[in-house]
């Protein structure tokens, strides 16, 4: 249990008829963290942001965020929250002027610096549509939007989807740098794995609604490796395998093995099981992990 | 509040285009004067006419459009997210955005009554007749199409299981209106009809905007649950409110003699027992109740009506025994028959298996135990009680003009007009009633086209009145009701009016102006005068007690909210006893309230009606001659 969790769902299942789009989701995101929920397509990510953001009620279980219910507390909890929206959701006749107007309004905390600040700092003009802004002007200004108010809490749901990789970097350069000097909490799904890896404090992995994976990333990256050996012919297949268990095997090969178990004193079991040389250690990137936890081959042979 | 105004504001700019749209319209309506084949109108009428017409179009138009789109579009768009992604309330989203729609569909309708407003400024500002068509037209209308607009574009969208409720719901809506209104129509309740329709436009408009509120608040981006929320608080509300509104018109129509407070006397019985009277009841607005009342006890029988045009509808046996009407229904549908054997101990309305239209003619003879039908040219006569028809017949041509009675349980008699103009002949004829056979007893000629007839009770004598065309000359003629025989010329002025045995009784104005009652046989003998001098304004009501006529005066001549004094007049002594003071007759006396369209006026006397009257706070009084009494039977102030 963490302490002053910002986002805390516990049970949480939503389903839209007979079908079940997240199943029993409890997590917890620390105060000050960056929570990366990551899964395929379809595999329950936005329908738990809209939970978490009170814009749908679940199933069963629990949402909160700052302590309130998302549901019966989304308007007092979105005093606090910044949201940057899977697909751009701002009116698209209006200006970035005009959605100031109406943000002073409504929000409490709002700082018109901050938001024009931003938006002269990424050149996003202020008196264009927001339907004629590029896609990467676009982004900019739902991040402004959502980081005007001081946020406590700014929920990302997808944010580089549809932006280039300059764009996508960029983003997370910024982005980085002004939680760390407000030490917002970040909520956030992504298919950018390779652009969060440097900021995600913590992991979750949905697969079909269900939760695989709630850790540290660094946890999750010590975890996960991939093994090189040089076999010998005086030591079989079958000890190979046999010795891959204490690691945690994922997939196997004749010379290698992706495992999710890693461990020194599951290394030195394995070691005694099947005296192969080996090679090589090899971390995998978080993308890796990630096919391995949500691709189709799981458990096959490499 | 704050919210719901930002709200309000952005969606009010985001569409402000639509401006544009009444700025063409404007130029449409100022235009119009100068369009070919509209030259021959006054410009001011033209364009008066046009900017209404384009405003209230534009208006509705604009109603069903943003209805349509300003919630369902952006939800089905995905970009409703944008406002629970703020800290909104969905109170303020749905009102911040409804409100917007509404200024804006206001702010296009001025712009396009500006040249109605302006040309008619000096009268806009003298009547104010048209303020509250104006709002009904351009504000009510609007919002009302546009909460439906937005309901129904939320269904459309959605398109879930919920559309089985929202049909369902529609059709219960529809069927609950109709049967609160429906029997307010029948009863011709004109403001009750309007509070009713109003209340059920305010029920829609309420429960619509409540739906839409927790469609949005519910709902929020997910438009199946938006639908859903809707709909059940679309028909919750609607099921409380139909519920409130069907109670309250089962309440405004369903009482009793009991709780009238106003009587309006249509019809007596012969025996003055019964009689079928309109009655109001307090805050049951203009509702009347329609029943037949037993003046001698609390019985009454709710008759259905009132419906314009017919109101002697009820019939009665000359001995009071048995009383027939015509069922409920629209103006020109056929009509179920209906009687009560009025002189059970418990009578109640019986439906018959007869079906009548309205125009046709009725008869009861005098024991009631014989209902004759003339409809179509075609006379049946039925024995009520089982309804087993007697005889049928088809009347020769040219009998389209006739009145129907009974002289007997045997015979049918016809008084027929026939002819027009100035050669316009009465024919007597007798069917009877076990053979159907048409048997001609008379005929009187040169009757001229404006005439009228008075029966007695007997059915022995007629006075034959009749005028010329333009109404100022006159004939009045006394024939035998049987054969037409011609008996005398009817000299005294007045009106006349057959008493009990058979005498006539009128009152006259002397060659000195004084009035006088005066009092002969049917062949002009025996005439006797009383002087009446002095009362103002005498008029004579029926026969109260044998040989004893009501007579009424003015209390006061100056102010006729006095009402009237009523005394009885011994029509043999000349002897005046007082009846009341302060009185209204209940049941006025004109005769041709007794006629019958295109047939013959006739009037049978019915004594026991000038025992009727209305006191000062609307009660029916009935005097009662053996103790000289009034005594109340319903209605008046508690």
């Amino acid at each position: 249990m963490v302490a002053d969790a910002v986002v805390k769902l516990d049970g949480l299942t939503i389903r839209y008829g007979k079908l079940t789009a997240v199943e029993d989701l409890s997590l917890e995101v620390a105060k000050g963290g960056v929570y990366a929920l990551l899964g395929r397509n379809g595999s329950g990510k936005s329908s738990t942001v809209r939970c978490v953001l009170g814009q749908q009620r679940p199933t069963a279980g629990r949402s909160r965020i700052l302590g309130f219910d998302s549901w019966k507390g989304r308007q007092r909890a979105m005093e606090r929250v910044g949201v940057v929206p899977e697909n751009p959701d701002v009116p698209p006749e209006t200006t970035a002027d005009r959605i100031e107007r109406f943000m002073s309004r409504v929000t409490p905390f709002w700082r018109s610096a901050n938001y024009f600040g931003r938006l002269e700092k990424f050149r996003v003009p202020r008196k264009q549509r927001f339907s004629r802004l590029s896609k990467g002007q676009q982004r900019q200004l739902s991040l402004a939007l959502a980081l005007a108010g001081s946020p406590r809490l700014l929920v990302l749901d997808d944010p580089t989807l549809g932006l280039d990789a300059v764009a996508r970097r960029k983003l997370y350069e910024e982005l980085v740098g002004e939680l760390a000097d407000r030490g917002t909490t970040v909520f956030l799904t992504t298919h950018d794995l390779t652009g969060i890896e440097g900021i995600a404090d913590q992991v979750g992995v949905l697969k079909e609604g269900t939760l695989l994976v709630n850790e540290p990333l660094e946890v999750l990256k010590a975890r996960y490796c991939r093994l090189l050996w040089t076999a010998t012919e005086d030591v079989s297949r079958q000890r190979i395998e046999a010795g891959l268990q204490h690691l945690g095997v994922v997939k196997s090969g004749a010379n290698e093995a992706v495992v999710e178990k890693f461990s020194e004193f599951g290394f030195d079991r394995f070691r005694q099981e099947a005296p192969v040389d080996v090679t090589r250690i090899d971390s995998l990137s978080l993308e890796e992990i990630f096919i391995v936890l949500c691709g189709e081959e799981r458990g096959g042979r490499t | 509040m704050n919210a719901t105004m930002a709200v309000m504001a952005r969606e009010f700019v985001a569409r402000r285009e639509v401006v544009l749209v009444a700025v063409a319209a404007v130029v449409i309506a100022t235009a119009m004067p100068f369009m070919p084949g509209l030259g021959n109108y006054q410009p001011d009428d033209v364009r008066t006419v046009s900017s209404n017409t384009l405003a209230v179009a534009l208006g509705w138009g604009l109603a069903l459009l943003f209805g349509a789109t300003v919630i369902g579009g952006d939800l089905s768009e995905g970009r409703f997210g944008f406002y629970f992604a703020r800290p909104v309330s969905g109170l303020a989203v749905w009102w911040g955005r409804v409100l917007a729609a509404l200024l804006l569909i206001l702010v296009c309708e001025t712009i396009v009554l500006l040249p109605s407003l302006l040309g008619n400024a000096t009268v806009l500002v003298s009547s104010h007749e048209w303020v509250w068509p104006a709002v009904i037209a351009c504000l009510v209308m609007p919002f009302l199409l546009l909460l439906l607009s937005h309901a129904i574009s939320i269904m459309v969208r959605a398109r879930t299981a919920w559309l089985f409720l929202d049909l369902a719901g529609f059709v219960v809506l529809v069927v609950v209106a109709w049967l609160s209104v429906r029997p307010l129509l029948m009863m011709v309740a004109e403001i009750a009809v309007y509070v009713i329709a109003g209340a059920l436009i305010a029920a829609l408009a309420i429960a619509l905007s409540i739906a839409g509120w927790v469609g949005v608040a519910v709902g929020r981006v997910d438009v199946p649950r938006t639908h859903s929320a809707l709909s059940l608080a679309l028909w919750g509300t609607l099921a409380v409110c139909l519920a409130g509104i069907a109670f309250y018109s089962s309440w405004l129509r369903n009482f009793g003699p009991k709780d009238f407070d106003k009587v309006e006397v249509l019809t007596v019985a012969p025996d003055g027992r019964w009689v079928e009277a309109f009655g109001q009841a307090r805050n049951r607005l203009d509702v009347r109740r329609r029943c037949l009342i037993s003046t001698a006890d609390n019985l009454w029988i709710p008759v259905p009506g009132p419906w314009g045009g017919y109101p002697m509808d009820v019939i009665y046996s000359v001995d009071g025994s048995t009383a027939l009407w015509r069922g409920a229904g629209g103006s020109d549908e056929p009509r179920t028959l209906w009687w009560a054997d009025l002189g059970r101990r418990d009578p109640s309305a019986q439906p018959t298996n007869l079906v009548v239209a309205m125009d046709a003619l009725l008869a009861l003879s005098a024991g009631g135990e014989r209902l004759a039908i003339l409809e179509d040219g075609t006379l049946s006569i039925y024995e009520l009680e089982d309804e087993r028809l007697l005889t049928a017949v088809r009347l020769p041509e040219g009998f389209d003009r006739v009145t129907p009675l009974f002289p007997s349980e045997e015979t049918l008699r016809l008084f027929v007009r026939v002819g027009h103009g100035e050669g316009q002949s009465l024919l007597i004829v007798d069917v009877v009633a076990s053979s159907g056979e048409i048997v001609p007893t008379g005929k009187i000629k040169g009757l001229g086209d404006k005439l009228l007839l008075m029966v007695d009770g007997g059915l022995q004598h007629m006075v034959v009145w009749t005028r010329s065309e333009d109404g100022l000359a006159s004939d009045r003629n006394i024939y035998d009701a049987n054969d037409g025989s011609f008996i005398r010329k009817l000299t005294t002025s007045g009106f006349p009016r057959f008493l009990h045995d058979g005498r006539l009784v009128i009152v006259s104005e002397d060659d000195d102006g004084g009035l006088s009652l005066v009092v002969e046989s049917v062949e002009g003998r025996d005439r006797m005068a009383h002087s009446i001098a002095g009362a103002s304004e005498p008029t004579l009501s029926g026969e109260a007690v044998p040989n004893g006529v009501v007579v009424a005066r003015l209390e006061d001549p100056s102010d006729r909210s006095q009402g009237l004094r009523i005394d009885l007049l011994d029509v043999d002594s000349g002897e005046l006893r007082n009846v009341g003071r302060h009185l209204r007759r209940a049941f006025p006396w004109a005769p041709w309230q007794y006629g019958t369209a295109g047939a013959v006026f006739w009037f049978r006397d019915q004594p026991a009606s000038s025992r009727l009257f209305l006191d000062q706070t609307g009660a029916l009084m009935r005097w009662n001659p053996e103790t000289g009494g009034l005594a109340h039977v319903v209605g008046g102030a508690k």
